[in-house]
């Protein structure tokens, strides 16, 4: 007669059992084992909503790339043609390169203040306060922060108001040459106290003796950054880049309500590669319901993202300094 | 219990949960407005927010029509967004029997994904109290503009929408100008005044693209302008008409026409300034006047005139239309269907002119003032599809190859010639990726 696979395994239980007092069955007590019995279920539950949430539409979206689907009628495959045309596709090469100033140039921005801040801040008085001053952006929905940066920035706005008074001339300050570098400005300004926060918890980690020595020992103040600072707050600005690198990809609620007038999409100009995902699908007075073009730019960018973290963990590779 | 015990115990609740998945989707087996089943009751979704007046006018509708008929409506008022989560349900059971959104968010949502119910039947209503049919009430030259590529009509318009040359009528002409060189007459003497001739919020890309693309319709007429984008060639960008046209809007570019700032603001500033005589003229859709209403000088006189035919181009007017729709999948489309013929009744539709302020489909209801010009133009001339349908028929080329062009256009980083050259490349490269 088969055993059943329970059966077998109380079989070997048995044969393995040492002589003395019998112990609890399986090594385990019954709380324990009683544990394990509910892991399962639990375990279940997030697993199956991540699944059904999260990495079935991925996967789903990863098979629309190489579609041609309007998000209704089932998807007819259209082959790698999604693809070529994305780089056919001015718009989305505009997107594309707004997406990468915005990775490299905000990227460099926000890192260059944050490190200011972190020296600045380190033996200032009322640090907190600054920190929180510098943080508050973060907190603000961006909705509100680009009705603001508009507010200040438009022609009839704040600062040319305040040009006007002391004689000036109105400056274009959100014309079509200048506008997505004031879209990139106002990312620094939101995301900067986001990253001193971080970065001034891995430097508050340091010991003070350890610049106290170097102040003794006569280092300037480049050579405490270069010695002492970056390389014990390595493993944090690497955590601090990658965050940086997924999340300027994202970026989307500040440029549409910057941009975007009477239920019109934001200009060509100010698109990044999330805006043109919504573009291509639901946006503007006239929606294009092209879903599978769409998704196929969400995958090269999700590609670009994966390479730059690969990429960024790599570079930052160091043996961790223990202190 | 046993392992296999266990397996066996999950494969019957699968099936279990399977089945009733089934069931489920077979709910939504697809009834239309002509189906015999009849319902008393049905939901609508509305592109209105309860406190707009639009939504007063239909919700009073609604009451009198549940006590007339006593078929129960579910109403829910989403606003703008209503097409976006109205989507995902369409294939198998659309979550409203009834909504109502513009041409092109239903033409595209509906009827392009080919989800919209045929509306024949709604057309061959009889509108309740009145002994006319729903078509009798709708001029046909609106309903050709609402069918699909079958000849289907896929909307029952209850709003009427349009572009215009808008202007305070108590201190400018309102004489309609026959050439574009009389055109250019009235912009040069209220420069002379003083006053900047046009206001243009440059950063709406729905508006910046009204003077190119108006221009290039008055030039090559909404048939011609449809072949442009069509075109996979590019050859019909090279008629010298299509230059000449570009050219003139061009000229009020460069020669200043526009109001300081109209390229580095933000939308309304410029339709305010506009609406406190800081400016003469604006082009824009006829929501201008009840956007300006409150910021309006005392005494504003809303008026419109059409651009005018270029070198014996076409004098039609460009028409827009909000109203409903139904989707395939419907399960109360028919009694969906009766609301509309029952709302179209004179007394009730006319609350979206009084109370709504705007014009009706309907041509024995008297536009309010501000729009009287532009829906005079409606009845006299001929009309054609807001923008000439581009976004309806050829949305994808009008947002890559026409549309940031456009706008480069009037914001005068592009001229003439290079707009023709860069649509005119652009279009080529677009419709080689389409296949």
């Amino acid at each position: 007669m088969a055993l059943t696979l329970d059966q077998r395994s109380a079989s070997r239980r048995e044969s393995r059992r040492p002589a003395g007092p019998r112990p609890v069955r399986g090594g385990q007590s019954p709380l324990a084992r009683r544990q394990r019995r509910i892991f399962g279920p639990f375990l279940a539950i997030p697993l199956a909503l991540y699944l059904v949430l999260f990495i079935g539409p991925t996967l789903y979206s990863i098979y629309a790339a190489f579609t041609n689907w309007d998000g209704i009628n089932t998807p007819t495959w259209r082959g790698t043609d999604n693809f070529t045309a994305l780089f056919d596709d001015p718009l989305f090469i505009e997107s594309f390169w707004n997406t990468l100033l915005i990775l490299v140039v905000v990227g460099i921005g926000i890192f260059v203040l944050a490190f200011s801040f972190m020296l600045l801040l380190r033996d200032m008085k009322g640090k907190g306060f600054v920190r929180g001053v510098i943080f508050l952006p973060h907190i603000v929905s961006p909705i509100v922060l680009a009705i603001f940066w508009g507010f200040l920035l438009r022609h009839d706005g704040l600062l040319n108001a305040l040009i006007v008074k002391f004689g000036g001339e109105p400056v274009a300050w959100i014309g079509p040459d200048s506008a997505f570098l004031m879209i990139m400005i106002a990312m620094v300004w939101i995301s900067t106290g986001f990253y001193v926060a971080i970065l001034m918890a891995g430097v508050d980690r340091i010991p003070g003796y350890f610049y106290e020595d170097a102040s003794l020992a006569g280092a300037s103040a480049w050579q405490k950054l270069r010695h002492i600072t970056l390389p014990l707050s390595w493993d944090v600005i690497g955590v601090a880049a990658v965050l940086w690198t997924i999340s300027s990809v994202k970026v989307f609620e500040f440029i549409y309500a910057f941009g975007a007038s009477q239920g019109q999409m934001p200009p060509a100009y100010e698109w990044n590669a999330a805006v043109f995902v919504y573009g291509v699908t639901f946006g503007g007075a006239t929606p294009q319901y092209r879903f599978g073009y769409a998704c196929a730019s969400a995958l090269v960018m999700l590609l670009l993202v994966t390479g730059m973290v690969a990429l960024l963990r790599r570079a930052m590779r160091r043996d961790a300094v223990q202190f | 219990m046993t392992r296999t015990g266990r397996l066996r115990r999950s494969i019957s609740f699968a099936a279990l949960g399977l089945s009733a998945l089934l069931a489920v989707s077979a709910c939504g087996s697809p009834s239309g407005p002509g189906d015999s089943a009849a319902s008393g009751e049905f939901t609508y979704w509305s592109m209105w927010q309860e406190k707009e007046p639009q939504a007063q006018v239909i919700k009073a509708a609604i009451d009198s029509f549940t006590k007339d008929t006593g078929i129960k409506v579910d109403v829910q008022w989403h606003g703008r967004e209503v097409m976006k989560k109205l989507t995902p349900s369409l294939r198998t059971k659309a979550a409203a029997d009834l909504v109502d959104q513009s041409m092109n968010q239903l033409g595209n949502g509906l009827s392009n994904t080919g989800q919209s119910a045929d509306l024949t039947s709604v057309y061959n209503l009889e509108v309740p109290g009145e002994g006319k049919k729903v078509s009798d009430v709708i001029p046909s030259k609106y309903v050709d503009y609402l069918k699909d590529k079958e000849g289907k009509p896929f909307m029952v318009p209850y709003e009427v929408t349009g572009e215009g040359l808008w202007f305070n009528a108590k201190q400018l002409p309102t004489e309609q100008p026959q050439t574009w060189d009389d055109l250019v007459k009235l912009l040069d003497a209220a420069k002379a005044k003083g006053v900047s001739p046009l206001a243009l919020d440059a950063d709406n890309t729905g508006v910046a693209k009204y003077w190119p693309l108006l221009t290039l319709i008055r030039a090559v007429g909404p048939e011609g302008m449809q072949k442009l984008a069509s075109d996979r060639t590019g050859a019909a960008w090279d008629d010298p008409n299509v230059l000449d046209a570009v050219t003139r809007v061009e000229k009020l570019v460069k020669g200043g026409y526009f109001a300081p700032g109209y390229n580095s603001g933000q939308y309304p500033a410029q339709q305010n300034l506009w609406a406190q005589n800081k400016a003469a003229y604006i082009l824009q859709g006829s929501w201008v006047t009840s956007e300006t209403k409150t910021y309006a000088a005392q005494g504003f006189e809303y008026s419109s005139v059409q651009l005018p035919p270029i070198n014996g181009g076409t004098d039609a007017v460009g028409v827009n239309f909000f109203g409903f729709g139904i989707p395939k999948t419907a399960a109360n489309g028919e009694a969906a269907g009766k609301f509309i013929a029952y709302f179209l009744n004179k007394s009730r539709l006319e609350g979206i002119s009084t109370k709504a302020d705007n014009i009706t489909p309907r041509a024995d209801i008297p536009a309010p003032a501000a729009l009287e010009s532009l829906s005079k133009s409606f009845q006299e001339k001929a009309v054609y599809p807001s923008g000439a349908a581009l976004g309806l028929k050829f949305g994808g080329w009008e947002s890559t190859a026409f549309q940031p062009v456009a706008q480069s256009l009037v914001q005068g980083k592009t001229s003439a010639a290079d707009f023709v050259s860069q649509v005119k490349a652009k279009s080529i490269e677009f419709w080689k990726t389409q296949g």
